[in-house]
């Protein structure tokens, strides 16, 4: 499982639930580095062995299930399917499930973006562009700027900007990328302005919340594990930070990009049986509960973005914040062509923001490329 | 006469490693190479393609992008890294207690380096006014510099850090090698009326030849396959090449291809490319450093 060495922790409960109905199987949670998951995954996979189950961002999920590394929910267990129909985030499910309809995995957890701000600097988050522009000026003309930290100068900072003004990057059927759309070059054009007049640091990984605690930023972006984090680790801003959603877009939608990881079955585990009950006890109501609060226990932030219905019950800072975003959340284009053409969107909102290109024209080269490579004439 | 019989009990001693060899060395590399003729995705069995995969590779611009920002990186590293070496080992070689404690300070990098090493640089070279960097420009009236978000800084900030990591390592070697030319021939030159800079380009540099040649060319192989600098500054979760791919290396577009795209036949034909052009530049450097020291 991506994770730390806290995730044994996180699992414990699902796998006490597991062992008290197959008392004589022993479960061993391993916990694999983000930068390591994908070289020791491929190395599990040509040698067709390894973990029964493993846990994955949701773009690796979608890219090895097209390559038929994962078991497919759908046809091997829809029992456990139709429970994530009903329970799971539906920002979550939608990237998981393929055009076709299968879906290699469930959704595991999830992060989405959040405004953060300086309570004693900003009276109210902003809550539309607009707003966004008129406080980050505001803040700006008394000495603190403005962050983007999770995805910054990336397709993943300007996915939810893209979102929020009605573009996509692909048509629904996966077949057209679509992201030079008028919608797309006012959402490009938007997003520029926060570097090039708001001056937002282009660092890949600005440290947006040091920055917050030292006043350099009075507005920030980033993931919901800072809800958790924030007063331990910046005991500065203890009482002077606040959460909100994202401000929304010219269609009133505040869509963040839905981050997080999905669990799935290998195709070649000799315990797909066993593997489907393991699953079927995490996505249980009391197991699942019982595991976001184990991680709120040590610090951490476990959102199970397959029972989001628990979401609701866990003592969460800035929870009213966390669930107005969640239902407007979504994953990546759930398109399997999208790791291997993600860098294209990238690289047009970089020559945008860095070089001052024109949006248009970058765009269209993106969506240009992006066709070639899917074969429309 | 002495054959296999002759030599039975020896060659038994040897086996164990050959053996290793063969299976972690020699076969892991055949089996890349055949796999950069085939269609693989570590899910199901190679499908034969010929020679698809390096057709691709070389119609990708961004293979390109990685190769020149590789090339430009282990130019100038291993230029820069060479020359100031040498210059350091000229100044610091001797036994004195002062230039004992400058060589281990400019060799400290190379033992205390790796991901805190890096961590350290980011936090240094990071783009807020309070980076290190940017906290010493505005001392002297300068604006802040996004060494990190900003394309034109990104070889400069990654050569920075790849001289400060071998440099140590090249002094060594260089004082070692200068240790082990004769003092007779400086002797006779300064009685023949040689001067400081004659005995230098007469003297040390020829003698010097050879551990030129190992630091020139085990340095550019090194750089070649760099790695972690460019990942750890400035990959983030979605993207490996920082700021318009400045910082895509050919190790890092391998990993991409390969592990994050799952496309192991594409990728193996990137590191049999990368192979050749690592023959290649050994073998030039060998041309024409070796061969001058031939003479």
């Amino acid at each position: 499982m991506v994770g730390d060495d806290k995730t044994p922790q996180l699992m414990q409960p699902a796998v006490e639930a597991f062992r008290a109905r197959h008392p004589g199987v022993a479960v061993e949670v391993r916990d694999v580095p983000w930068a390591d998951a994908m070289t020791k995954y491929s190395a599990a996979l040509a040698s067709r062995r390894g973990p029964d189950l493993v846990t994955g961002s949701t773009s690796y999920a979608i890219a090895l299930g097209t390559k038929g590394a994962l078991v497919d929910l759908r046809e091997a267990a829809p029992d456990l399917a139709r429970e994530l129909e009903r329970h799971a985030n539906p920002g979550a499910l939608r990237a998981i499930r393929r055009a076709d309809g299968r879906i290699y995995g469930a959704p595991f957890d999830m992060h989405v973006q959040l405004q953060y701000y300086r309570s004693d600097l900003v009276a109210a988050a902003p809550t539309d562009w607009n707003g966004f522009l008129a406080t980050a000026r505001a803040l700006r003309a008394r000495g603190h700027g403005v962050a983007q930290q999770w995805g910054n100068t990336s397709w993943l900072g300007f996915y939810p900007y893209l979102r929020q003004a009605g573009g996509a990057v692909y048509d629904p059927s996966c077949r057209r990328a679509v992201i030079d759309r008028p919608e797309a070059v006012r959402a490009l054009t938007y997003y520029a302005r926060l570097y090039r007049e708001l001056q937002a640091p282009t660092d890949g990984w600005p440290d947006a919340d040091g920055g917050l605690e030292s006043g350099a930023y009075g507005l920030m972006q980033s993931g919901t594990w800072l809800l958790s984090r924030m007063d331990m680790v910046h005991k500065g801003l203890v009482g002077k930070w606040a959460a909100a959603p994202l401000p929304a877009g010219p269609t009133g939608k505040r869509t963040a990009v839905l981050g997080g990881t999905v669990l799935a079955i290998t195709r070649f585990s000799p315990n797909q049986k066993l593997a489907l009950d393991f699953m079927r006890t995490v996505y249980r109501p009391d197991v699942t509960r019982r595991m976001a609060e184990a991680a709120l226990a040590y610090g951490g932030m476990w959102l199970p973005s397959g029972r989001q219905d628990q979401i609701a019950a866990l003592d969460l800072p800035h929870r009213d914040a966390l669930l107005a975003q969640l239902a407007d959340a979504e994953g990546p284009p759930p398109c399997p062509a999208w790791m291997r053409q993600d860098y294209l969107v990238t690289r047009a909102v970089q020559r945008v923001v860095l070089a001052g290109a024109d949006p248009q024209v970058e765009l269209g080269r993106a969506a240009a490329v992006m066709n070639r490579a899917l074969g429309v004439r | 006469m002495t054959g296999w019989r002759g030599h039975g009990r020896n060659m038994l001693i040897v086996t164990p490693f050959f053996a290793l060899f063969g299976l972690f060395g020699v076969w892991p590399v055949l089996r890349s190479a055949w796999l950069s003729f085939t269609d693989y995705h570590a899910t199901d069995e190679p499908v034969f393609i010929g020679l698809r995969n390096y057709a691709e590779l070389f119609a990708d611009e961004r293979f390109w992008t990685a190769l020149a920002n590789t090339a430009a990186y282990m130019g100038a590293v291993s230029a820069i890294a060479v020359v100031l070496g040498l210059v350091l080992a000229l100044n610091f070689g001797s036994n004195s207690r002062l230039h004992q404690w400058v060589r281990v300070a400019f060799f400290l990098p190379a033992v205390a380096g790796g991901v805190g090493a890096i961590s350290a640089w980011k936090w240094m070279a990071s783009s807020e006014a309070y980076g290190l960097f940017n906290s010493l420009r505005a001392t002297l009236g300068l604006e802040p510099a996004r060494f990190l978000g900003d394309p034109q800084w990104t070889l400069p900030v990654l050569v920075l850090v790849g001289v400060w990591s071998v440099l140590g390592y090249n002094l060594v070697l260089f004082v070692a090698g200068l240790r082990a030319i004769p003092d007779e021939l400086y002797q006779a030159a300064r009685l023949d009326g040689a001067s400081r800079w004659q005995q230098l380009l007469h003297i040390t540099l020829p003698n010097l030849r050879p551990t030129l040649v190992y630091v020139s060319v085990a340095g550019m192989v090194a750089r070649f396959q760099v790695f972690y600098e460019p990942y750890l500054l400035y990959g983030a979760v979605d993207t490996l090449g920082g700021p318009l791919d400045s910082a895509l290396m050919l190790v890092t577009y391998l990993f991409d291809r390969g592990f994050r795209q799952l496309d192991l036949g594409l990728a193996s034909a990137a590191a049999w490319v990368m192979t050749a052009l690592l023959f290649g530049l050994a073998w030039l450097n060998l041309r024409l450093i070796g061969k001058e020291g031939r003479r």
